[in-house]
């Protein structure tokens, strides 16, 4: 079972697209996995044969399980659980949680970090994971029969949740990773004006020419500077994984999608730095259908290096994110607005959009984010070299 | 083939209701805002005009948006191409 994701550490197998004796080619969709944020489709990542399935539809099973065998003429073995990149590590100095006696109980990593947030004592709960394991699922609802039905569920730090049953999973895992990032993460806040005009005429102009099924969102040019600015300031582009910051040599930028009804997730366009404007169009039309249909990939749910979150059709003129665990940045995107501005003794018409850095304070700081912010500017004065 | 105007109004429908399937069930307004009423982002409804350009064979350049803006508005473009 690879990774789902920052803060879920179990999925349930829904449907088997292989047999034994099926061969495969890396990339391929092999199943679909059921979790808290939807569902998630597994690829593999080599060419082979399949020889047996181990965990059936309808199982549980933890991240790391093995969930099949197959044979490849390579037979390379690949640990599921760390990233797929090579990552240079840039050593931190950070004080790691407390952690509970290892002897006490088998427990899962995420949960035994819950445990100890939210004061449980893991001796008291009963684990259903392999080997009687303890998991995240065992200590929400461990809390949840401990709380009475009159009681709010109140977090050590003051902070009221709603009862969490009446939370769906999927808001619940989103509540967790924000109120984890707000603990954990020193965030610190830029905000930028971008002056649009040069990036929308062009756009008018290259839209005009073809046909609708090649028209370009301006949102796709500025995805487009935010991953070319991060290739270029690697302290906004990476993952925290245990304590340590990992600088990533690709950009898989998150993109916020909300879910009509209600829910957000926040996949990658994988590379996004690499691809034409034209085809990050394509893949932001793709993710929000598959994410909508429930059709994200476990690549595209766990290998963000930074995320966007863009208000861009709404009222909102600022957004500041929170960034989501273990990334270390998150860029907002207000509305565009005309303004008119003095220069150079003029005055003039301007559609400028408010560009917002939140920044892991262990990683960058306001003068490396300011300079981010700037070249992401400067790159939209040129959209065509987009 | 020339549609008529409940033909095409129906699949106009079937259009945004394939962007916006909680609105299977809804009852749509015809006249109102449909972005803001219905709420389609850019994506959303640049989706909706691609699914109405394939079905309808209409043309939509982006300049003509503002008289897109309700299933009303649309039926009208529609028929009046």
């Amino acid at each position: 079972m690879p990774s789902l994701g920052a803060d879920l550490d179990h999925g349930t197998i829904t449907a088997w697209h292989v047999r034994p004796g099926d061969h495969v080619k890396r990339g391929d969709t092999v199943a679909d996995v059921e979790t808290d944020k939807g569902t998630i489709e597994i690829e593999i990542w080599q060419d082979g044969i399949i020889s047996e399935i181990l965990v059936e539809p309808g199982k549980r099973a933890q991240v790391g399980t093995t969930l099949a065998r197959f044979e490849s003429p390579t037979s390379t073995m690949r640990p599921v659980e760390l990233p797929s990149e090579p990552m240079k590590p840039k050593p931190l100095e950070i004080t790691p949680p407390v952690q509970l006696d290892p002897s006490v109980a088998r427990i899962s990593p995420l949960a035994r970090r819950l445990a100890s947030e939210l004061q449980v004592d893991i001796s008291k709960i009963q684990g259903t994971g392999e080997g009687g394991a303890i998991t995240k699922i065992d200590v929400e609802d461990f809390v949840k029969k401990e709380v009475s039905p009159d009681q709010k569920f109140v977090e050590p730090t003051g902070v009221l949740i709603a009862k969490p049953e009446k939370l769906l999973p999927m808001h619940q895992a989103t509540a967790l990773a924000m109120a984890k990032s707000k603990r954990e993460i020193p965030h610190y806040y830029l905000q930028s004006e971008i002056m649009m005009n040069h990036a929308l005429n062009w756009l008018t102009g290259e839209n005009a020419k073809g046909p609708i099924t090649e028209r370009i969102l301006p949102v796709a040019l500025t995805l487009k500077a935010i991953a070319v600015g991060a290739k270029r300031f690697p302290e906004v582009n990476g993952q925290c994984i245990n304590g340590t910051f990992l600088a990533s040599p690709t950009v898989n930028l998150g993109v916020a999608i909300s879910l009509r009804g209600g829910g957000l997730v926040a996949p990658a366009i994988l590379n996004a730095d690499q691809l034409t404007v034209r085809d990050l169009m394509k893949n932001v039309i793709s993710l929000v259908e598959r994410a909508r249909s429930g059709k994200l990939r476990a690549s595209e749910v766990s290998e963000q290096t930074i995320t966007v979150t863009n208000l861009g059709d709404s009222v909102v003129d600022t957004i500041f994110g929170v960034i989501h665990p273990p990334q270390v940045a998150i860029v907002g995107l207000g509305r565009v607005i005309d303004h008119v501005i003095a220069s150079n003794g003029m005055i003039g018409p301007v559609s400028v959009q408010r560009i917002t850095l939140s920044g892991d304070h262990r990683v960058s700081d306001g003068h490396r984010g300011g300079l981010f912010l700037a070249e992401v500017s400067r790159l939209l004065q040129t959209p065509e070299r987009l | 083939m020339t549609l008529t105007t409940q033909d095409t109004r129906k699949l106009v429908l079937a259009a945004l209701r394939d962007i916006a399937p909680e609105l299977a069930s809804v009852a749509i307004d015809d006249h109102a805002p449909i972005r803001e009423t219905y709420d389609l982002d850019s994506v959303d409804y640049l989706r909706f005009l691609v699914k109405l350009h394939e079905r309808l064979n209409i043309e939509i350049p982006e300049s003509s948006y503002p008289e897109f803006n309700s299933v009303a508005a649309i039926v009208n473009k529609v028929l009046s191409h």
